[in-house]
């Protein structure tokens, strides 16, 4: 009897790891040289200029030494409370890439016909992908994290920086960034059949709130309809979109995030137990989804189209016929690529 | 063993399989024969898991396979297409069965590996279609199985390997007593090694026999007359076919061998004699049967 509640397998996290890792490396290596780097230099960087200053004083006349030193420990403060550099880019792009490395590409591979066929539960192969692919993106962080706290025990000047507590936070504040996208990424996953259609839809989903409204935004603009009420209401929504995460943590609803984040993976995992290994490599895994998509993908080409073809100065140059002519050709393009991305997808299927 | 029950499969809308229903014994070698399109692959994949059929069930050794751990470790499975990681090279894989599988032999894992003389270095990306077919077949045999599914293993094979491949799955099948279940377009390996066979035609099992009562059922009789081919026999109900080239007739019956030889001995045949059929005929004259239209093709 299968008793154990939490189904580890060793050797589905060993496959997963193996078809992950480079990720991984790239990962820790562009956070290191983009973050740890700078934070375990700054003391030295620090001495370096005070050295500068000492040897040309003429050239620093206007140098304060206390106010440099508290520039700098409030740029740190910054990066550990906020997202800089590339971090905003590796904790949005790095769930979704691995979340489609681990689920589209075996769909689109078909080795999720072998696992199928092998001494796994559906279950079992869904637990371990998931992880994996947190490990995967949390451990760059926390192996950063790691040096960053190591570097303070090397360097006395170091702490008058940054503490141990101010890394732990930034690493706590990420991790909890890359489940809620992680999960949001998860959802996509169990409801497309290819890599390519899992990554798309998940990037347009995830800027969807602000995508959506800025299309409307754009076209109310146009017809010369005011827009404040899109505007009032996308900040009051953005508060509860997954782009919310990306702000500074201390303005994030954090429990908001954790409990949908909770429920987006409860309904990938749902999701991923009713995929239908025949419809691997379709552009979506559930054939009633289909209408929905190339509705949605219509409607938006459509919006986009007609600002376009009509410009934003819809009346002064009589461009009415240009905006409605846009909004056609966007509809039947739209409609045209999507259904264009099924059948292609189908037959390759 | 395996036992398939009222099984329905529909892909994209389409019925594909229509109420399949098979019994294999344990130890028994079970071939499963069909044109192109007959249903072949889908019922193998619905008896492995990998896809859900709408209707019926698979039970192996008396569980249902869906989702089942247990009979799964103890289920080995060739599909048409070999699907590996990639990156990974072959002891990567192995390792990864080993690790899978309760009941991996390594011993017998060298031995095949040393058998088919497959570099374990090498990266499944670089291996063709032969060395992949060969390597899954190494890996299945590898986990000990009580059931050993085949779907076209020997496709893609030199001559050689073929040979190997064949004389394997019966060894394994005198040795562990093994069940299998091979699905071929090469009717002369079916009936070297198969006790049972099955033909599946749109989706629905023609005919599940014994290949020892199969080819007892069907025989051809070569006949002879004076003149030519009397009317009564022409007609006779139970013949499947009748080809000519002269005065030579070669008759095709079933089921009532002795019924037709007694309305030819009335005429006074100057030859009659019966002769034993090749599955590959039998399957030609089944399908026939069915509409499956097969001319002789002149270019």
């Amino acid at each position: 009897m299968y008793s154990k509640i939490l189904p580890f397998n060793k050797a589905l996290l060993k496959k997963d790891w193996k078809m992950t890792r480079w990720f991984c490396f790239v990962v820790a290596g562009i956070l290191f040289f983009s973050m740890t780097f700078g934070v375990i230099y700054t003391h030295k960087n620090f001495q370096m200029t005070l050295k500068e200053v000492e040897k040309y004083p003429e050239r620093y006349m206007d140098f304060d030494e206390y106010e440099y030193k508290k520039m700098l420990q409030h740029t740190l403060q910054r990066n550990f409370t906020s997202l800089t550099g590339f971090e905003p880019i590796l904790i949005t792009f790095g769930p979704m890439i691995v979340a489609a490395l681990l689920f589209g590409e075996e769909k689109r591979k078909r080795t999720f016909e072998v696992l199928s066929t092998m001494p796994f539960t559906r279950w079992e192969i869904f637990f371990n992908k998931v992880i994996m692919a947190y490990i995967n993106i949390a451990l760059p962080f926390l192996v950063n994290a790691a040096i960053m706290i190591a570097a303070l025990g090397f360097s006395k000047g170091l702490r008058e920086f940054y503490s141990a507590s101010m890394v732990i936070f930034w690493l706590g504040a990420d991790a909890f960034r890359l489940f809620v996208i992680l999960s949001f990424s998860l959802l996509f996953a169990g409801l497309t059949g290819t890599t390519a259609s899992q990554l798309v839809l998940t990037i347009i989903f995830f800027i969807f709130p602000l995508g959506f409204a800025g299309l409307i935004d754009m076209n109310m603009y146009m017809w010369g309809y005011s827009s404040f009420v899109i505007d009032d209401f996308l900040n009051i929504v953005v508060r509860y979109t997954i782009l919310d995460v990306l702000e500074n943590i201390e303005d994030v609803s954090v429990l908001f995030h954790i409990i949908s984040a909770t429920v987006m993976l409860i309904a990938s995992k749902l999701l991923f137990e009713h995929n239908k290994l025949e419809r691997s490599g379709e552009t979506l895994e559930f054939e009633s989804m289909e209408t929905f998509f190339k509705v949605g993908v219509a409607v938006c080409t459509s919006l986009l189209f007609g600002v376009i073809f009509g410009d934003t100065n819809i009346y002064k140059s009589g461009n009415i016929m240009f905006a409605v002519l846009g909004y056609i050709v966007g509809l039947l393009l739209g409609w045209f690529v999507a259904s264009y991305s099924i059948k292609t997808n189908r037959a390759k299927a | 063993m395996i036992k398939i029950n009222g099984l329905d499969k529909y892909l994209g809308g389409e019925k594909i399989l229509d109420d399949i229903n098979i019994h294999i014994k344990k130890g028994s070698i079970f071939g499963l024969v069909g044109p192109n399109g007959a249903g072949k692959t889908t019922l193998i994949k619905c008896l492995v898991d990998i896809y859900k059929p709408e209707k019926g069930e698979v039970i192996i050794s008396g569980e249902n396979i869906k989702d089942n751990k247990k009979i799964k470790s103890r289920v080995g499975y060739v599909s048409d297409f070999q699907y590996f990681y990639p990156s990974f090279k072959i002891s990567e894989i192995a390792e990864f069965y080993k690790g899978a599988y309760p009941h991996w032999n390594d011993d017998r894992y060298i031995r095949l590996m040393n058998l088919f003389k497959l570099d374990g270095k090498k990266k499944a990306k670089h291996l063709s279609k032969g060395m992949k077919t060969q390597f899954a077949i190494i890996l299945n045999l590898s986990i000990m199985p009580e059931v050993l599914i085949l779907d076209e293993p020997t496709s893609g094979l030199d001559p050689v390997v073929k040979r190997k491949v064949l004389n394997l799955i019966v060894e394994e099948v005198s040795t562990n007593k093994t069940t299998v279940l091979i699905s071929s377009h090469n009717l002369g390996h079916l009936e070297q090694i198969c006790d049972h066979i099955g033909i599946i035609h749109e989706g629905k099992i023609l005919l599940e026999d014994s290949i020892e009562d199969l080819k007892s059922n069907v025989r051809k009789i070569q006949v002879a007359f004076k003149g030519e081919l009397p009317e009564d026999i022409k007609n006779n109900k139970h013949i499947l076919r009748v080809d000519s080239i002269g005065r030579i007739h070669q008759i095709v019956v079933k089921d009532n061998l002795e019924t037709v030889m007694e309305a030819i001995k009335i005429h006074n045949p100057i030859l009659l004699e019966t002769i034993d059929m090749s599955l590959e005929e039998i399957f030609i004259y089944e399908m026939g049967g069915e509409g499956y239209v097969f001319e002789d093709i002149a270019l």
